[in-house]
């Protein structure tokens, strides 16, 4: 790690606002399991209401993987808006606290500096990833237990409890790629402003309107939906069907990592030729 | 007239009765055959067959056996489950799994024993085929109060004295069929038992549907009636061992 990220790192990790997606997590988390230790009996029954006319059901599926797929559905709504806080805020807080121009005035490139932001602002995401994965899954097995995981798709899939951690591990990875892009996205606006609110907010905007296309089941959007990053952002639910499409998460994982790409690279140009005025 | 002619026509002669006699021992063998072909059917008739299948089933007073559950309903994704299923006499079942799973309500409970057990009334309903093996068809109207079902079709083999299909009508939970197969020739108890009954179409509620999941309207509103059916496979019988009640006391726990 070069030691421009190790400088970008710190910076973030000792701003108060970077600490404010942990605590989300953290209360998500404790909200969603205490829903579940109350009522999770109630909703499952009523999930099941009229399974529970044909069959016996017999065996626990509120369990600690149920709480920990239920949190990994914030993933594509909640998460996205808590990165943006800090990635959003890397140029543009600079240039709006008037730090920019001077750290710019050492002997480093713009691009070395686009770079270790845009490095700080990954790792920054991976960070917050992994403990959603491992604070939602470690308290969910520790307080609800482990069992079979249920999954409401297109069918009704039922995975034994030996064959589900694997499917959150590579969800989670997959989810890190998606948070790459909302972070680069987010970056690229920063470098574009020159005040902290306005990429936020910009890229809060985006991923929401986008985010409504894509999940509009509206035969207009279809045309747009395939260009728009937010279609592929919810691929890790792919890993809780049984048939897992590889050709169609593999196709989706490329499209992502081709955004965050192009988002990098149109922030290294942007940021090269702008001009520094704060 | 000639003694030749004399002769021809005396053979003639002895040659129809010949031919009439033949006929006659036909018409009588085959009439014979029309009246004993449905004796040798029914010979036993239908009580009598239910009894030896009564008979055989009241030998067992216990068992265990690994039961391995597959569920194969077309909306319904869930790789094969293991559980241990414990019976006595004569009615205790209990199924005991690790694992969640899914039995279901028509059918699990079936019993032959408790079908034929306080008064029925047995109707002979012919023979069919099942696996090219010839079994008697016989139509049971249980008597008893109370009891759920109102008739059952049960195709017994009458070598082996076991019931290898049975089709059930319900009062109040519709109708089913349950195919069996059996492995072992010494036991009465199935390898194989596969329960098929209706099942309306499963309605996900839409507020927990989540992003990427195709919501076919025509689907969601259709109160469609499918077929499905759950097939158990039984290994590792262990009978007559003395189980104990407290085995079932779980069970019965949860049922008050």
């Amino acid at each position: 790690m070069g030691r421009i990220t190790r400088i970008e790192l710190y910076k973030v990790f000792t701003r108060k606002r970077s600490y404010i997606g942990f605590a989300a997590i953290l209360i998500i988390v404790l909200i969603t399991l205490g829903a579940i230790a109350w009522e999770g009996k109630d909703v499952f029954d009523f999930l099941t209401q009229n399974l529970t006319q044909s069959f016996y059901l017999q065996g626990n599926l509120v369990n600690g993987y149920m709480e920990s797929y239920l949190v990994l559905n914030f993933l594509w709504v909640h998460i996205p808006l808590l990165i943006v806080i800090v990635t959003g805020d890397l140029l543009s807080g600079e240039a709006n606290a008037g730090t920019l121009r001077v750290v710019l005035t050492r002997p480093v490139s713009r691009v070395r500096l686009v770079t270790a932001k845009f490095n700080a602002g990954m790792i920054y995401s991976f960070t917050l990833v992994i403990f959603l994965a491992v604070i939602s899954i470690g308290s969910g097995i520790l307080l609800l237990g482990r069992g079979d995981l249920i999954v409401l798709m297109d069918t009704l899939n039922i995975f034994p409890s030996h064959d589900v951690l694997w499917r959150f591990l590579m969800a989670y990875l997959f989810g890190l790629l998606s948070m790459t892009t909302i972070a680069s996205l987010s970056l690229l606006l920063s470098a574009m402003s020159n005040n902290s609110l306005g990429p936020i907010l910009s890229t809060m905007a985006v991923i929401i309107v986008f985010t409504l296309i894509s999940s509009l089941d509206i035969r207009v959007f279809d045309l747009i939906k395939p260009y728009l990053f937010t279609s592929y952002l919810d691929t890790w639910q792919m890993f809780f069907s049984f048939n897992i499409d590889r050709a169609e998460v593999i196709k989706n994982g490329a499209v992502l990592l081709g955004h965050t790409g192009l988002f990098y690279g149109l922030t290294v140009f942007c940021f090269s030729r702008k001009d520094i005025l704060t | 007239m000639t003694a030749g002619e004399n002769i021809s026509r005396y053979v003639n002669k002895q040659h129809d009765a010949m031919k009439r006699y033949a006929a006659l021992k036909t018409v009588f063998l085959l009439s014979l055959l029309c009246l004993i072909l449905p004796v040798t059917a029914q010979d036993e008739g239908p009580y009598q067959v239910l009894d030896r299948v009564r008979n055989k089933l009241e030998a067992i007073k216990d068992y265990r056996a690994d039961v391995a559950i597959r569920v194969d309903v077309d909306f319904i994704r869930m790789p094969e489950k293991h559980a241990t299923v414990f019976y006595k006499a004569p009615g205790k079942t209990r199924f005991k799994s690790d694992e969640f799973i899914m039995l279901p309500k028509k059918g699990i409970n079936f019993s032959a024993l408790s079908l034929l057990d306080g008064g029925y009334a047995a109707i002979y309903a012919g023979t069919a085929k099942i696996d090219d093996q010839e079994d008697e068809i016989i139509k049971v109207i249980p008597m008893k109060q109370k009891f759920d079902i109102v008739l059952s079709t049960l195709w017994v083999d009458t070598v082996s004295y076991r019931v290898m299909r049975v089709e059930s009508t319900t009062r109040e939970s519709g109708s089913y069929t349950i195919d069996f197969t059996y492995h072992d020739p010494s036991l009465p108890l199935p390898s194989v038992m596969k329960i098929s009954f209706e099942i309306q179409n499963f309605n996900i509620p839409l507020k927990f549907i989540g992003k990427g999941v195709e919501i076919d309207r025509n689907k969601i509103d259709s109160t469609e009636v499918k077929r499905g059916a759950v097939i158990l496979t039984f290994s590792n019988y262990q009978v007559n061992t003395g189980l104990k009640d407290e085995i079932f006391k779980e069970n019965e726990d949860r049922e008050q």
